[in-house]
């Protein structure tokens, strides 16, 4: 019996790493995708370059349905056409106003912006007040944001941003650029290195093939480009499999995959609990088993691109604190065999991993070198993973505080159910407790280390504390016998409030403190929307249970 | 006892951080993690602990982790309390090449010399009962002398106006200008030829208050100092106004100014109008009270007063300001500003090493050379301070903050210098605290599944 759930994850892995839709049908992108690109401080594969590019400027990385590869040599060789075309995103309903453009319309056109004086303007007047280190608000922001991409648009059509050219500065360490090379060619054709030269032609013929769609020049044409830029590199050059990795990761999106398998995972879950057929359970735990393991497969090729662990900004905190959330239902359905555990973990795991997929402007998914005072792997490692993994579990501890806030609605009067439902939540929160004050304490160590104090007030710390103490306080209550299971349960979730705050809250609603390296800003809403949902839900089912209980 | 205390202490701190947030870091350790009611709830807290945990004292097995957590968080507190009473905290800057070995502590002081006498201190953060004229600060000098603190503004602005110029007071020519669009409101005075205010830089926008003839000269000589859009107001040979504007690189007609009329820049809309002219008119420096600023430090001032006999001086001093005058053919100094500390060992700046991402100005690491002096040796110590890896000596910790670069080329290290005495106390407390979490897993409550039964 065991057999077929275990067939069945080896299809599931093997769809996750070989299913690729990677290239176009008729143009092989793949040998320009391969081409390092040094950009934003470390080198990166073109393909990775195109992605962030296309998601930068228009915020989706499939433009009209589109490779983001496509899209940027659509760019590079019809550029008047794209002059006249609505890609560049503008959010700000403020700013669309003062622009004159309507509320419904996503995107405005390059050549609409380069006309609208009074906007180029209000950026710069905006950047120099940045300059200055005055605090803009939401309006200016934008419009920083919105001259940022039709520069990084303006700064790809002459080549000015394609530093493809292994041939360091030797103060700056910065690459040379298609451009340098067009603007050396365009002052002294005769004084150019052949190589250079050779580099610059095989480039137009790369866009002339493009343009033609003439499939077998392309592919000729950028392997010969790729070849020899190698050869330039020599040694500076990175090595091919690192490169290859990165391309893997991005055609892969482990993380979109980690919640299809989720979502399955839930539904066969969720089915033998509904229908009471235990059997039916196997297969979906060796589903969950199956996400976990591409989220694990997701993550070592991340840290290995990266350099890093996956902490370092609000995507990678979101993908990472949902997968320890899985971790952690694994682990506690092996110690205390109950089958609410890999429901909740896979229904949190797409909720997670589908938040983390779906909002690129606010959670940026590139990968970015971290800021100096970061940058010690050892610190960062323990530090942050220990509270991440905290919060974790208080995520954990959140699902299951749902399955108890249903018992309650529905088994009011199953006293014994209820029990042992807080029970496991008891035990999740009481570990949530322990990675939560120890990071806090391993963060002032830290703070001590590179910042000179061990403790200082500031917002991340402070909210740290606030919800270590929302989580002690709800246990104080339990052990001295106040708060029984609608009580306990009601603390637990709303605890969990705590946890968002010092996560989201300090980084997206307050904006201040030390901890600067995360700050952002975006999706208020849609958090609002979350806590009163969950003050409702609260509310409804205290009511219900007190009823119940008289 | 303890939840309550628990759950009121969550919102202090909640609070805090939104003040934090809406105002700034200073203001939220002035009114709340400053303040004598913060220290005494913790104080409290501690107590409330202490108690908790004696008042289950014969201690049995399964109380291990309970007790042995609470004394950990006592250690903490107590920890910090040694911190807050006998540690120091402090910044210390210096340019490549400089030596130094007195750094800032974030306590406002206002220091005071008389003459060539010792410089004496009184402490100004005025948290408590802030000076006002109806109940000044009052320090008694040396012969008779009064110094009075009557005024003291937390946040405030300065203004520079122009006034016109007493008899054999050197002046400049000054014009209040107005500027103003949908973006951008300034209103601003401007005096010819002088350093600080002859000109307003907007970014990409600028105004000039100049000689008609030396803008001729600036045009003639190629104009790179002036922006793509500018104003230029210009003084003519014969006393009456001028303007020219700048938009987009293209120079227009130069045109009579009148006093109290609106004209256009010719860029974003902008209108200005010259609100009032002195010939003859020095900046005024006065300070007015503000709101607290969002998410900014607040500036603060004082209006001090030195009487000597029937003599008398008065004026404002911004925060980090000094002033020097002579009452009576006797010197006084007034300083206002952060207080000074001096390190038991002196900090010579050699090199500042700024690390990039490779292809971008994205600093990716912070260094210093230094070398410290050993007073117990005489001799100097090279050492290297990096983020993440300070130095310490003479129980002081001295961390790389942040950097400045200066015009020139060269840079400012900025240095974090603190001394922790109450840091294993914390350190010892925290670990005790955790293990006493961990512990709790193991000893469980027999009485738990009972006063639940009971309560049913």
């Amino acid at each position: 019996m065991r057999i077929i759930p275990g067939l069945f994850s080896l299809f599931l892995v093997s769809w996750c790493l070989g299913g690729s839709t990677l290239f176009a049908a008729d143009l092989d992108f793949k040998a320009l995708s391969l081409v390092p690109i040094q950009e934003g401080g470390r080198v990166k594969p073109l393909d990775t370059f195109a992605r962030e590019s296309v998601r930068f400027i228009t915020g989706r990385e499939a433009f009209e349905g589109r490779e983001a590869m496509d899209t940027m040599l659509d760019w590079l060789t019809h550029p008047d056409a794209w002059e006249e075309k609505e890609f560049i995103l503008v959010e700000n309903m403020d700013l669309k106003d003062q622009l004159g453009v309507p509320k419904d319309q996503k995107r405005v056109t390059p050549k609409f912006l380069t006309h609208q004086d009074n906007f180029m303007l209000f950026a710069k007047m905006s950047f120099a007040k940045q300059q200055k280190k005055i605090t803009l608000d939401a309006k200016e922001k934008e419009s920083l944001a919105v001259y940022g991409r039709l520069q990084k648009f303006e700064d790809l059509l002459p080549g000015d941003s394609l530093t493809l050219i292994p041939l360091p500065d030797p103060q700056t360490y910065k690459w040379a650029s298609i451009g340098d090379l067009r603007k050396a060619y365009d002052t002294n054709p005769g004084k150019m290195p052949d190589a250079a030269r050779e580099v610059l032609m095989t480039f137009a013929a790369i866009l002339k093939s493009y343009d033609g769609k003439n499939a077998l020049e392309f592919s000729a044409a950028t392997e010969k480009f790729s070849g020899m830029l190698a050869q330039i590199g020599g040694k500076e050059y990175p090595e091919p499999s690192k490169i290859t990795e990165e391309v893997q990761f991005n055609a892969l999106k482990p993380f979109r995959k980690a919640w299809i398998i989720h979502l399955t995972a839930f539904v066969v879950i969720g089915l033998s609990l509904l229908l009471n057929a235990p059997k039916l359970f196997i297969p979906g735990y060796f589903i969950f088993i199956t996400g976990v393991l591409v989220s694990v497969y997701g993550f070592t090729l991340r840290c290995l691109i990266a350099g890093r662990p996956p902490v370092s900004n609000m995507y990678e905190s979101l993908i990472w604190v949902t997968f320890g959330m899985t971790f952690f239902a694994l682990v506690f359905e092996l110690i205390f065999k109950n089958r609410l555990f890999a429901l909740c973990g896979s229904a949190l795991a797409v909720v997670g991993f589908v938040l983390a997929d779906n909002v690129p402007t606010i959670l940026d998914p590139s990968i970015q070198p971290i800021e100096p005072v970061l940058r010690s792997n050892f610190w960062l490692t323990i530090h942050v993973l220990t509270i991440t993994l905290s919060y974790a579990a208080f995520l954990l501890s959140l699902g299951i505080g749902h399955v108890c806030l249903w018992s309650l609605w529905k088994h009011g009067g199953d006293k014994e159910r209820l029990q042992r439902q807080t029970k496991l939540l008891y035990r999740v929160v009481q570990v949530g407790v322990v990675l939560l004050a120890a990071g806090t304490i391993l963060g002032g160590v830290w703070a001590n280390y590179s910042w000179g104090r061990f403790w200082g007030w500031d917002p991340k710390e402070t909210w740290a504390l606030i919800a270590l103490l929302g989580y002690v306080a709800v246990l104080h209550g339990k052990l001295a016998g106040w708060l029984r299971e609608l009580g306990f349960t009601i603390g637990v979730v709303s605890a969990y409030l705590g946890v968002l705050m010092a996560w989201y809250g300090v980084n997206f609603i307050l904006g201040v403190g030390l901890h600067s390296y995360g700050f952002s800003k975006g999706g208020l809403p849609y958090v609002i929307g979350f806590v009163t949902v969950e003050i409702i839900l609260m509310i409804i089912v205290g009511l219900k249970a007190r009823s119940i209980r008289n | 006892m303890a939840l309550p205390m628990i759950l009121i202490l969550a919102v202090f701190l909640a609070a805090g951080t939104i003040v934090e947030s809406r105002f700034s870091t200073v203001v939220a350790k002035r009114f709340v993690y400053g303040t004598w009611w913060f220290g005494g709830f913790m104080v409290l807290l501690a107590v409330n602990l202490l108690c908790s945990a004696l008042s289950r004292f014969p201690w049995k097995k399964y109380q291990t982790g309970f007790v042995v957590t609470h004394l950990g968080i006592i250690a903490v507190l107590a920890g910090s309390l040694v911190t807050q009473q006998m540690g120091s905290d402090g910044q210390i800057a210096l340019t490549e090449g400089e030596e130094g070995h007195v750094f800032q502590e974030d306590k406002p002081i206002l220091y005071y010399q008389v003459a060539d006498g010792i410089i004496e201190q009184i402490p100004a953060s005025f948290s408590l009962l802030p000076p006002n004229p109806d109940r000044p600060l009052i320090v008694h000098l040396p012969e008779d002398g009064i110094l009075m603190v009557d005024q003291f503004y937390l946040n405030s602005q300065k203004v520079v106006r122009g006034r016109k110029t007493e008899e054999k007071e050197k002046g400049f020519p000054a014009v209040h200008v107005n500027l103003d669009s949908s973006f951008v409101h300034e209103n601003q005075w401007l005096f010819l030829g002088h350093a600080d205010y002859g000109h307003l830089d907007l970014g990409p926008a600028s105004v000039f208050f100049e000689k008609e003839s030396d803008w001729k000269k600036r045009l003639s000589g190629g104009a790179k100092e002036v922006s793509e859009n500018a104003l230029a107001i210009l003084l003519a040979a014969d006393g009456s106004l001028r303007y020219q504007t700048r938009h987009r690189g293209e120079f227009t007609k130069e045109e009579p100014l009148e006093v109290g009329k609106d004209y256009s820049t010719g860029w974003m809309d902008m209108q200005f109008k010259a609100e009032e002219r002195l010939s003859e008119a020095v900046p005024e420096e006065n300070f007015i009270e503000q709101p607290l600023p969002h998410q900014k430090d607040p500036e603060p001032a004082i209006h001090y007063e030195v009487i000597q006999g029937l003599a008398k001086k008065d004026g404002w001093m911004g925060f980090q300001n000094q002033t020097r005058f002579s009452l009576k053919d006797k010197s006084f100094a007034l300083a206002y500003g952060p207080r000074q500390v001096q390190l038991p060992f002196t900090v010579h700046l050699t090199k500042f090493k700024l690390g990039l991402d490779p292809g971008t100005d994205k600093p990716a690491s912070y260094a210093s050379d230094i070398l410290y002096s050993d007073p117990d040796l005489g001799t100097q110590v090279p050492a290297a301070i990096s983020m993440n890896q300070p130095l310490h000596f003479k129980g002081y910790t001295v961390f790389q903050a942040s950097y400045q670069p200066l015009p020139d080329g060269k840079y400012i290290s900025v240095f974090s210098v603190g001394r922790d005495p109450g840091i294993w106390l914390k350190y010892g407390g925290a670990i005790v605290m955790v293990l006493g979490i961990i512990f709790m897993f193991w000893f469980k409550n027999p009485a738990w599944g009972k006063k639940e039964q009971n309560a049913t």
